[in-house]
């Protein structure tokens, strides 16, 4: 081929390369398949039961020199609230042992039941206010303000509401090791259970139970002390399952210069996480924290904050669950671990324990949120700016909330002679609205 | 003086330019002839004039056959001669031909036919016939054919039959034999006539000193069809049939007649094995025309046992040896001396060792089981449980939907056939070769433009281990994977086929690029509709070759053929881009690494213009802006195959232009320089970034399972994975595997009754609502059920059901056998009628494929005979 043919062999060789490149500027239509819809299914929930723990536990009986002694102390508070549905076991109002309350009901929530229970307690060695959420038994779950060490003490309430025998196996995670202890329970059978044998004196410690059949009942029981004086004690259920995202409302500090609150962070996975926490305030300072959490490990930090109420929010690359030590002091000193809170949308039902009480509603989303608190008393609507929180007071019984978009809630409970915080957890089995995809 | 009074009757059709050499032949025979007559079948005007310029007789009896058109010339002798001298318008005589033949018949006067050495017309030296006679089946049989003419046959000897084309045969018996039959099949006619004078008891023989030139246009071809009815093969397979008839003990002729269907199938893989496919088709006719002309074929035969007894043709059949070296003969033809046969091989330049690199890039993926990551599922447990998946029209998903398989489940055979056992294995075994395959690929097809070895090595390396590739490889998209690694595979058996120098050899390419296209189209539709392009474009460019090349088509035509039929019914035909449901979707076709490599591969092979053929640089661009332009079409599945075509065609090109880089400080720069960037692009994008394969076993359902359905096929298992929303799959027997997969269901969704009873069965599972499960599982077959994801919460529910037995925790969740009555068998599915055809056709394209001693080196091989 002659030079000219050559050069226009290059020509056409260009042009059909450019001619190629500027083809993908067309835009050819993408295809894409449709998106598989699941198919709402509803059928007949079983009766919802909870569980409330009963009275508190003391070990080593009143002097605490009644080595082995373990007793159930005083009687809690059982408050309740019913929807529709038929009542199956009704409890006492005041209860020297744990109690079931089962309701069948076809539409079940809050709504459907709720209770709590309370206990202000004044002993030697054991004082404060224990307050906590009467949620379903579980067949797993984790707990996470295990407290040991000089002048703490955790005892675990566990209980089997079911007509069968059930085995539990508990894991200790300590911060460089863990262990696991099988418990059985005949049926309807409780157990208060000391921790001290377990954790090695271990200040921080997390505990994953799995029962191997039946659900269980499962809460901690923290208490403190300075000397010989009883400086708190709590009640609290299993914590929030882990997630990506958490919020802790209702954050106040109560006791500054006392003791000082602490951020428990706990990552049961295989990987180290990064965790942001943002502790938003209310009328105060804001501030932000990035903690390094330990594979299967804790992250324990004390927040420097100006007094005032905040809103906690963690966000992680991980999943990671949290709980936050937050101490009191009124006429008596006492503390409460807040957990993080479920989110919820709609409707919202909770007892409220005869003491002061306030409910945190926070609204971690980038959108304001207006949500219907309706006390014994009355309706008021609140409206709740993007990542902030609002703390109302609130009165009577019960009280419910209703919003169309996400909130999440705490109770707080505050009395002289002790302080609790209180977060609900929506009650239902699965039954109505099971969304299934069939492949 | 010679005394033979002898007529020459010379038929013609309409092929004045061979008559008119032959009519000149004629007229300077030594010998006298009493009168030639011109038999013109055609009518030919052109041909009439010139046989009347030479003064000879000619007359039209219209479109007469054979026998009649000598008879008509007989017919119209003004003198009766003793001998007629038949002669076709394509047989050139020598001077002295008819001299010699009238002396063999003066010597024996129990001679009564005679014919000549007959020569190519175009080759003088090579002989084309020295007498006819049969093999023991009846098929008629050339005693000499392709040899060269050394004299070493001349001498008159005795045969069976000679051919019409200058025969030379007494008018008394021919008269007293009746001629040529024109019921006979025209490649009989010869052979009966003879054979008939043969039993009345006369004698035929060649006489080798009497030379003809035969152009030979019958078995050429190059008659029109009409006149053997239809092909040469189907006229030596009609010939072969009816001497059959004639030769055959009774007995044997009903049971050959009986049986044709089944040899005519039988016949089939050898055929293709012998490359030679039309035979097949020729036989088919053959049976057809046999069965329906029995009744003439059976006349023949009275008429020709009523001459008398068969022994004298027994002595003159054709024997062992005869046939033994007539077969050796086949394969004494030229040796192939294209310019690349010269350059040494991959082998003997020791490029081989090379395939090292492209094996070490892969060596993450060395196959130790089941490739599970991306979503690809593990092979069937075996090739028997595999093989009913492949080009099927239903997918095991619910209660059996009506979706065609994927085209890719024929890698998957390919991968089955690898490794029996364990398919599994197999297919991991072709992901991990398949840069390798690439590498081995590019070196062929590099060899037939390249001449320098390390050239040739690193245009093979630059493609293996191209960052495209490669990332195909580290990605795990397996699909665009197998697919890149053949399409140089596919070039390089296009361009053999073009290049085979007898139909053999192209069949045998022709059958290696059916199969590879095929595969191509299993892995790449887009792919294989540029490569058919290019062998569209080819075949007529070539058409010598390029009717057979059109054959290539046919297995991939067959893999689409079930798609093709659902985009043709759904009227979706972007469905066709897409052929594995674990095929790459849409990427970015000018992504940064393609902008570089593509940039830099252009630069490089621009000088090409200045260096090479422009066939080869028209060629190889064009196919590279197509490959290119093509990859932009991404509707469903990622175009990554078409842009390494496009990276193909250049390195090609790109060698092409670095091997003619004189100056040897540029080429070892340009060779160094480019040896870095293979290895960087090796070491880069193969050995990093390498997604974990996750081998595992090919099991897919926990062992209880998978020996329940070893017992009963039909079982189905519930999978129920936890989340938002519950997800419950109904899995069939042991489980779902990857040839069960169907790119179509994305789009397509199942739709079925039953998916609203698994959703309540799975909603009642995971609340623990045994009364409304019971009458549920009674209508659904549901013999197990696994919870695939832990949740002791969704777990203790489903414990708490007295339906069902725990079976344990597995590795692959916790397992229920649920205690019911329902046992229904799955639903028949009727599969494509035309499937075993698919199946037909990719084993007949096999047999084509399949090296044999013809179709390897095109010549005889030689054994002691040349020492």
């Amino acid at each position: 081929m002659k030079l000219p043919g050559r050069i226009l062999g290059i020509a056409l060789t260009l042009a059909g390369l450019t001619g190629a490149w500027f083809l993908q500027g067309v835009s050819f239509q993408t295809v894409s398949a449709p998106e598989p819809e699941g198919i709402s299914v509803s059928t007949t929930a079983k009766p919802l039961q909870l569980y409330c723990q009963g009275p508190l536990a003391e070990l080593g009986g009143k002097d605490g020199t009644d080595l082995g002694s373990m007793a159930l102390v005083g009687k809690a508070d059982v408050r309740y609230r019913l929807g529709v549905g038929s009542l199956v076991s009704e409890p006492e109002s005041r209860v020297t042992q744990g109690v079931a309350i089962v309701m069948a009901s076809r539409e079940q929530t809050t709504g459907t039941l709720t209770a709590a229970q309370s206990q202000l307690i004044q002993r030697p060695r054991m004082a404060g206010l224990a307050a906590t959420n009467c949620g379903q038994p579980q067949a797993e779950g984790w707990l996470l303000n295990g407290m040991a060490g000089s002048g703490f003490e955790s005892i675990l309430h566990v209980a089997n509401p079911n007509p069968v025998e059930v085995q539990i196996e508990l894991v200790f995670h300590l911060a460089t090791s863990s262990n696991s202890h099988l418990i059985t329970l005949a049926p309807f059978e409780s157990q208060q259970l000391s921790l001290a044998s377990f954790v090695e004196a271990e200040p921080s410690f997390a505990i994953y139970f799995q029962s191997s059949g039946q659900k269980v009942s499962m809460a901690l029981q923290n208490r403190s002390s300075a000397g010989l004086s009883a400086t708190g004690v709590e009640l609290k259920g299993p914590t929030a399952k882990a997630s990506k995202s958490l919020a802790i409302p209702g954050f106040q500090i109560l006791a500054a210069g006392l003791a000082k609150p602490a951020l428990r962070i706990f990552n049961p996975g295989p990987d180290a996480a990064n965790a942001l926490v943002t502790y938003l305030g209310s009328g105060t300072n804001s501030d932000v924290v990035e903690i390094e959490v330990p594979a299967a490990g804790f992250a324990e930090v004390s927040p420097e904050l100006q007094v005032g109420d905040y809103l906690v929010l963690i966000e992680s690359d991980a999943e990671l669950m949290a709980e936050l030590y937050n101490p009191y002091v009124a006429k008596n000193f006492d503390f409460a671990w807040l957990t993080p809170a479920e989110a919820f949308t709609g409707e919202l039902a909770m007892v409220v324990p005869s003491f002061a009480a306030k409910i945190a509603i926070a609204n971690p989303g980038a959108e304001e949120i207006t949500v219907l608190l309706t006390l014994d008393t009355g309706a008021q609507a609140i409206s709740v700016p993007a990542r902030s929180q609002l703390q109302v007071r609130v009165t009577g019984q019960s009280l419910l909330l209703e919003s169309q978009g996400e909130y999440f809630v705490n109770l707080i409970l505050t009395d002289p002679k002790g302080y609790a915080v209180i977060t609900p957890r929506e009650n239902q089995n699965l039954g109505s609205n099971i969304q299934v995809l069939v492949r | 003086m010679a005394s033979l009074s002898v007529a020459a009757i010379v038929v013609s059709h309409a092929q004045a330019d061979l008559l008119a050499r032959s009519l000149a032949a004629i007229s300077e025979q030594t010998h006298p002839i009493q009168q030639v007559v011109v038999v013109e079948t055609a009518g030919d005007q052109t041909s009439i004039d010139l046989a009347l310029s030479y003064g000879f007789s000619v007359i039209e009896p219209g479109p007469l056959r054979l026998g009649a058109a000598i008879q008509a010339g007989i017919n119209s002798l003004s003198d009766t001669p003793g001998w007629i001298w038949v002669l076709h318008e394509d047989a050139v005589p020598e001077p002295d031909a008819l001299k010699y033949l009238s002396q063999a018949a003066e010597i024996s006067p129990s001679v009564a036919i005679i014919g000549p050495k007959l020569l190519e017309l175009d080759n003088s030296i090579q002989i084309q016939q020295l007498g006819l006679t049969i093999t023991p089946t009846g098929r008629p049989f050339l005693l000499v054919q392709r040899e060269y003419d050394q004299g070493q046959h001349d001498r008159a000897d005795d045969t069976m039959a000679v051919s019409t084309a200058g025969m030379l045969v007494s008018l008394g018996v021919w008269q007293q034999l009746g001629g040529l039959d024109d019921t006979t099949p025209v490649l009989a006619q010869d052979l009966e006539f003879c054979a008939k004078a043969r039993v009345a008891g006369y004698r035929v023989i060649v006489e080798a000193n009497a030379r003809v030139h035969h152009a030979g246009l019958s078995m050429q071809g190059k008659r029109p069809r009409s006149w053997l009815s239809g092909s040469f093969s189907q006229g030596i397979s009609r010939a072969h049939l009816h001497f059959a008839t004639l030769y055959l003990p009774t007995f044997l002729v009903f049971a050959i007649y009986l049986t044709l269907p089944l040899m005519v199938l039988l016949s089939i893989p050898g055929n293709l094995l012998q490359k030679r496919p039309g035979r097949s088709v020729a036989q088919f006719s053959g049976w057809i025309w046999a069965w329906f002309s029995v009744p003439t074929r059976l006349a023949a035969r009275k008429r020709f046992r009523s001459l008398g007894s068969l022994k004298p043709l027994k002595a003159l059949i054709a024997s062992r040896s005869q046939r033994s070296k007539r077969r050796r003969g086949k394969y004494e033809v030229e040796p192939e001396a294209s310019p690349e046969n010269l350059r040494p091989g991959i082998f003997r330049s020791n490029s081989a060792w090379f395939v090292l690199m492209p094996l070490i890039a892969s060596i993450q993926l060395f196959p130790t089981g089941a490739i599970t990551a991306n979503g690809i599922l593990p092979l069937g447990a075996n090739l028997e449980k595999l093989l009913p998946f492949i080009a099927s029209n239903s997918i095991p998903v619910l209660d059996s939907i009506a979706l065609p398989t994927d085209p890719f489940n024929w890698w998957l055979l390919l991968a089955a056939l690898i490794s029996p056992a364990e398919p599994s294995l197999g297919f991991a075994a072709l992901v991990f070769a398949a840069p390798s395959m690439a590498f081995f690929g590019a070196w062929q097809l590099g060899k037939l433009f390249i001449s320098k070895p390390w050239v040739i090595t690193l245009v093979a390396l630059g493609y293996s281990l191209s960052p495209q590739l490669l990332t195909l490889k580290s990605n795990l998209a397996v699909v665009e994977l197998l697919a890149a690694s053949i399409i140089p595979w596919a070039l390089f058996f296009l361009i053999r086929t073009l290049g085979a120098f007898n139909s053999a050899r192209a069949w045998r390419w022709t059958g290696l690029l059916g199969l590879t296209l095929a595969l191509l189209a299993a892995a790449s539709p887009m792919a294989f509709a540029l490569l058919g392009v290019t062998v569209l474009i080819a075949a007529l460019l070539q058409p010598k070759r390029g009717l057979i090349l059109l054959w290539s088509y046919l297995p991939a035509v067959a893999v689409l053929y079930p798609l093709g039929r659902f985009a043709l019914e759904a009227q979706n035909w972007t469905v066709l881009t897409q052929s594995s449901a674990i095929a790459f979707g849409p990427t970015e076709p000018f992504g940064l690494v393609n902008l570089v490599v593509l940039g830099v591969l252009v630069l490089a092979s621009l000088p090409a213009w200045f260096v090479s053929d422009a066939k080869v640089n028209f060629g190889f661009f064009g196919f590279a802006i197509a490959a290119l332009s093509l990859s932009t079409i991404q509707p469903i599945a990622s175009g990554a195959p078409l842009t390494l075509a496009a990276a193909l065609a250049l390195l090609i090109l790109a060698g092409l232009a670095i091997e003619r880089v004189r100056q040897r400080t540029i080429s070892t720069l340009v060779g160094i320089s480019l040896t870095a960037g293979v290895l960087y692009s090796g070491f880069f994008f193969g050995l990093v970034n390498q997604v974990n394969p996750e081998f595992k076993s090919s099991r897919v359902m926990p062992a209880l399972v998978v020996a329940a359905s070893d017992q009963d096929p039909n079982l189905r298992t519930l999978v129920l994975e936890v989340g938002e929303p519950l997800t419950a799959s109904y899995v069939w027997g042991s489980g779902e595997k990857l040839e069960m997969s169907s790119s179509l269901l994305e789009s397509y969704p199942a739709n079925s009754d039953l998916q609203i009873a698994l959703a309540q069965i799975a909603a009642n599972l995971v609340a623990g609502n045994q009364d409304k499960l019971v009458p549920l599982l009674s209508e659904t077959r549901v013999d197990f059920v696994l919870l695939a994801t832990p949740n002791p919460e969704v777990e203790v529910g489903i414990s708490s059901l007295d339906i069902l037995q725990p079976a344990g925790a597995t590795d692959y969740g916790v397992l229920w056998r649920v205690e019911s009555e329902n046992q229904s068998a799955r639903p028949a599915t009727k599969n494509d009628p035309l499937r075993p055809w698919q199946f037909g056709v990719i084993a007949a394209f096999a047999l084509l494929a399949l090296p044999t001693r013809a179709s390897i080196l095109g010549r005889r091989r030689k054994t002691g005979v040349t020492k």
